[in-house]
C-alpha cells in the first residue's frame, strides 16, 4: 500500500475480519484482485504501448485482410481465456456462498432483530436461549452475541426495506417486511463492532447505527443475568 | 417498398396542406416543429444538456455535503437529510433516464443513424418529432417536481418499494408521483424513437449496403433499440402497479396487502440491467467508429464484434438478480445469476480486445475525439473488471450498497456517457454544424476531465472496500467511516475540478461556433456515409442516394501517409 494511502486511511479504520468466514471472503476478494488485476494491467499497458507506437508510425503498410483474421483469432482465444478465469472465479466462490448460506447448527442461539426507520429493536433469548420466555432481554441498537458460537439472526422489519450490515462479520442481508429473512455466522473475535443500515430507508438512513457487542463466554453469560429481562422493563421503547 | 419508403420527402404531407416550405422554413418550422432527424437529433442534446447541468448540480451538492458534513455548500445553503435523499435521487434518475438515453440514443442516434445508412431521414419523421416532444414533456414534468410542496422524490433512481409506495414513509408525495409519470412518459418516447432507429437502420439502407457492411455503431443502435424494446414493458408495468399502489389501494408492492416488496426489485432490474447496456452500447459504437478513423485502419475482428454484441444482449436479460443476492430472495438462485453475471464479461472483453486490438499496426491521427475515446476505453477497463467482485456472492455480500458498488457503475457509465458523449461531440461536431472545435482546448478538456475523474472515484473503491455505505447523508455518524473522510475531500475536491474543466468545453463551443475552422464534409477521414456528404448535411442529407461498394473503415497507403477508401462509391 503506498503511503499515501497508509496515510489517509490509517489501517486501524479497516473492519477487522471478525467471523468465521469473513477471512475467506477477503481472501476470495484478494484472489479476484490478483485475476483481474492482471487482466487490466495487460490491458492498459497494450492500450498505452500501442497508442504510443502508433502515434511515432508513418508510412506503414495498411493492415491487410490476413493481418485481421490473425488478430480475430487471437481475440477469440484471449476471449476463452476469459472465460476460464470466470469459470475459476466462480467455482471458487461458489463453495464459500453454499457455506455461508447452508442452515445454521441447530445449536445456533436464535436472536430477533426487528428494524424499522430508525433504529434496530434487538430482541435476545436470554440466559435459556431461547426466545419468547420471560427472560428475554430487548434492546435498542444494541447487539450482544457470545464469541466463538453461532448466532442465527431472524430479521423482520416493521416499515421499509433495511439492510443489516456488520461489515466486521462480512455479514449483510436486506430486512423486508411481510417476510422473515436469517443469516449465521460465528464471531471469532470478542469487542465491539459497528452494526450499520446499507439500504436507503428514510431521511434518517443515515443515523440508524447499533452496536454490535461480542462477549467472552463467561462475560455473555453475566450480561444476560444483569439486563433487566423483558417482562419487567422495555429499554429503549417509544 | 424499400425504393418508395426511401424517396417519401419527410413533409410530404405539409407540402399536401397546402403550405409552402417557404413559409415554413422559419425558425419555428426548422428549429421546433421540425421532422428532420437533424434538427431532432440536435433537440435531444439540447435537452440532454440541460438535464446534464442539473445532474452535476447534484452531484456536486452530494459531494459537498459528504465532505463538509453540515456545511453551507456556494450556491445552495446547508443540505438537510431530506433533500440529500431527494438530490441523490434526482442524480441519479437524471443522468440514467434524461441525460444518457437522450443524448447516446436520442441525439446521436437520429443524428447519425440516417446519414449513416445513407437515408434521407428517419423512417417515420412525425413519429420521431412526436418522440421527442415527449421526451420534452417528460423532463417538464421531471423538473416540476423540483418545485413540488414537499419535494421531489427521495427513494433512490431505484425507487425500492415500500419506501417509495408510502408518502408516510420519506414524507414525499406528489413528488413521487411526478418522478413515476416522467420516467413512463420518458420511456414511451425512447420507446418511438428507437421502433424509428431500428426500422431505418433495417428498412432504408442505401443500395449495397448489406448488414454486414453497417458501421458498427449502428449495429449498437439496432441492439440497443432491441433491448430497450424487451425490457420497457416490465418497469413500465411495474410504475402502473406502484401508482396503483399509492392511489388506489391495490398491494403489488405492500406486504400487509399481500404483496411482495421484491417484486419491484425483479421487475426494476429485468429492466435495469439491459438498461445499463442500452447505454452502453451505443457508447461502445462512438469508439467503435473513432479508434478506426483516427488509427487509419480496419477495426479488428467486425464480425465478431457484431457477434458479441448480440450475445452480450441476451445474456444482459438473465443477469439482473445479481442487484439482489443479499435482498432475501432464495439463496440458490444466486448461482445461476452469478455464473450469467459473470460470463457476460466475455462479450465485453471481445469488444475492448478489439478497440485494444485496432491500435496495432496504426497510423495514429492524434485529435481530441481520439483522445476522448481512449480515455473512456482506459477508464472503463477498470469499471468491467470491478464487475467481478460484485458478481461473486460471498464478496457482494460484503460489498453491496457500499461505495464499491458506486466507484464500479460510476467507472462503467461516466466513460460512456460523459467521455463516450464528448469523443462522439468532438468527432461529430464538424458534421452537426460545419466548423471544427478547437484542437488546443479540446485536449485540455480531455485531459483534465479524465484525469479528475480518477481522484474522484478511485478513492471511492477504498472507501468501499473499508464498508463505506452508500447513500448515507453524514458518514460521520458512524466512528468506523470517520478515518474515511480525507477520501471524501479528495473525491470533493476532484469533483470541483471536473465541473470547472467542463467550462472549456463551452468555451470551446462558443468560440468554434463563432470562430471555429470551416469543416470539409470528411475532416478527420472517415470512411461511412455521413461523411459523403456536405458538413452540415442538407436537407434530405444527400444530393445523390449514396451507392455503397465496400465494408467500412479500409485504408489504402499513399504517399502522405494512409488515405481513407470510403464506403461510398464516388
Amino acid at each position: 500500500m503506498p503511503r499515501f494511502l497508509a496515510e489517509v486511511i490509517p489501517r486501524s479504520s479497516w473492519p477487522p475480519a471478525a467471523s468465521s468466514f469473513a477471512a475467506e471472503v477477503d481472501s476470495l476478494f484478494l484472489a479476484i484482485t490478483v485475476v483481474v488485476g492482471v487482466w487490466w494491467v495487460a490491458s492498459e499497458l497494450a492500450l498505452v504501448a500501442w497508442t504510443w507506437a502508433a502515434l511515432r508510425r508513418r508510412h506503414s503498410a495498411v493492415v491487410t485482410a490476413s493481418d485481421r483474421r490473425r488478430e480475430g483469432r487471437w481475440i477469440l482465444r484471449l476471449a476463452a481465456l476469459v472465460l476460464v478465469c470466470d469459470l475459476a472465479i466462480e467455482a471458487r466462490g461458489h463453495g464459500l456462498w453454499a457455506r455461508i448460506v447452508a442452515p445454521p447448527p441447530r445449536t445456533a442461539l436464535p436472536i430477533r432483530i426487528e428494524a424499522r426507520q430508525f433504529a434496530w429493536l434487538v430482541h435476545h433469548p436470554g440466559r435459556d436461549r431461547t426466545l419468547g420466555t420471560a427472560d428475554d432481554i430487548e434492546l435498542q441498537n444494541e447487539l450482544h452475541i457470545p464469541v466463538g458460537e453461532p448466532v442465527e439472526v431472524r430479521l423482520t422489519s416493521r416499515d421499509v426495506i433495511h439492510s443489516f450490515f456488520l461489515p466486521a462479520m462480512r455479514v449483510k442481508q436486506d430486512v423486508l417486511p411481510g417476510t422473515e429473512a436469517r443469516r449465521w455466522f460465528v464471531a471469532t473475535q470478542a469487542g465491539s463492532f459497528p452494526l450499520a443500515c446499507a439500504e436507503l430507508c428514510g431521511f434518517g438512513h443515515y443515523r440508524m447505527a447499533g452496536e454490535l457487542v461480542v462477549h467472552d463466554p463467561a462475560s455473555y453469560e453475566e450480561l444476560a443475568g444483569e439486563r433487566t429481562p423483558i417482562g419487567v422493563h422495555r429499554e429503549g421503547e417509544s | 417498398m424499400e425504393e418508395s419508403l426511401r424517396h417519401r420527402a419527410p413533409h410530404s404531407a405539409l407540402g399536401r396542406a397546402g403550405v409552402s416550405f417557404a413559409q415554413l422554413d422559419t425558425f419555428w418550422r426548422k428549429w421546433v416543429f421540425s421532422t428532420d432527424h437533424k434538427v431532432i437529433g440536435l433537440q435531444y442534446l439540447g435537452i440532454a444538456s440541460v438535464m446534464g447541468v442539473v445532474g452535476a448540480f447534484a452531484a456536486y451538492l452530494m459531494r459537498w455535503q459528504l465532505a463538509f458534513p453540515g456545511s453551507s455548500a456556494p450556491l445552495y445553503g446547508v443540505l438537510d437529510p431530506p433533500p440529500y435523499n431527494a438530490w441523490l435521487t434526482m442524480h441519479g434518475t437524471i443522468m440514467m433516464f434524461f441525460v444518457a438515453m437522450p443524448l447516446l440514443l436520442g441525439a446521436f442516434g437520429n443524428y447519425l443513424v440516417p446519414l449513416m445508412v445513407g437515408a434521407r431521414d428517419m423512417a417515420f419523421p412525425r413519429l420521431n418529432m412526436v418522440s421527442v416532444w415527449t421526451l420534452g414533456l417528460a423532463s417538464a414534468i421531471f423538473l416540476a417536481s423540483f418545485f413540488v410542496e414537499e419535494g421531489p422524490a427521495a427513494a433512490g433512481w431505484t425507487n425500492y418499494t415500500p419506501l417509495s409506495a408510502d408518502p408516510a414513509f420519506t414524507g414525499v408525495g406528489v413528488g413521487f408521483d411526478l418522478w413515476l409519470v416522467a420516467v413512463f412518459v420518458d420511456f414511451a418516447a425512447v420507446l418511438m424513437s428507437g421502433i424509428n432507429v431500428l426500422t431505418t437502420a433495417l428498412n432504408l439502407r442505401a443500395s449495397g449496403l448489406t448488414l454486414m457492411r453497417l458501421p458498427l455503431f449502428v449495429w449498437t443502435q439496432i441492439v440497443a433499440a432491441v433491448l430497450f424494446l424487451f425490457s420497457a414493458g416490465p418497469l413500465m408495468g411495474a410504475i402502473l402497479m406502484l401508482l396503483a399502489d399509492r392511489h388506489w389501494g391495490t398491494g403489488f408492492f405492500l406486504a400487509d396487502r399481500g404483496g411482495s416488496p421484491l417484486l419491484w426489485q425483479h421487475l426494476f432490474w429485468f429492466f435495469g440491467h439491459p438498461e445499463v447496456y442500452v447505454i452502453l452500447l451505443p457508447a461502445l459504437g462512438i469508439f467503435l467508429e473513432v479508434f478506426p478513423t483516427f488509427a487509419r485502419r480496419p477495426i479488428a475482428a467486425y464480425g465478431t464484434i457484431v457477434a458479441a454484441l448480440w450475445a452480450s444482449a441476451a445474456l444482459s436479460f438473465v443477469v439482473w438478480a445479481h442487484h439482489m443476492f443479499v435482498s432475501g430472495m432464495s439463496v440458490q438462485l444466486a448461482l445461476p445469476f452469478s455464473i450469467t453475471t459473470i460470463i457476460i464479461s466475455v462479450p465485453f472483453a471481445i469488444v475492448l480486445f478489439a478497440l485494444i486490438a485496432t491500435l496495432r499496426g496504426a497510423e495514429l491521427q492524434s485529435a481530441t475525439p481520439f483522445w476522448f475515446a481512449l480515455s473512456a476505453v482506459a477508464t472503463f477497463l477498470l469499471g468491467g473488471v470491478t464487475g467481478i467482485f460484485l458478481g461473486s456472492p460471498a464478496v457482494d455480500m460484503y460489498l453491496h450498497d457500499t461505495y464499491f458498488v458506486v466507484a464500479h457503475f460510476h467507472y462503467t457509465l461516466f466513460p460512456s456517457v460523459v467521455l463516450g458523449g464528448f469523443a462522439g461531440i468532438y468527432y461529430w461536431f464538424p458534421k452537426m454544424t460545419g466548423r471544427l472545435l478547437g484542437e488546443r482546448l479540446g485536449q485540455w478538456h480531455c485531459g483534465l476531465t479524465f484525469v479528475a475523474f480518477q481522484f474522484v472515484f478511485l478513492p471511492l473503491f477504498v472507501a468501499g472496500v473499508a464498508g463505506h455505505m452508500r447513500r448515507v447523508y453524514d458518514p460521520s455518524y458512524y466512528a468506523f467511516l470517520e478515518p474515511l473522510l480525507p477520501l471524501h475531500r479528495v473525491a470533493t475536491g476532484a469533483t470541483l475540478v471536473l465541473l470547472a474543466a467542463q467550462i472549456l468545453f463551452l468555451v470551446n463551443v462558443v468560440w468554434s461556433l463563432w470562430r471555429g475552422r470551416v469543416a470539409a464534409s470528411n475532416p478527420w477521414g472517415g470512411t461511412t456515409l455521413e461523411w459523403a456528404t456536405t458538413s452540415p448535411p442538407p436537407h434530405e442529407n444527400f444530393a445523390v442516394a449514396p451507392v455503397v461498394v465496400r465494408e467500412p473503415y479500409l485504408y489504402a497507403r499513399a504517399a502522405a501517409g494512409r488515405v481513407p477508401n470510403p464506403q461510398w462509391s464516388s
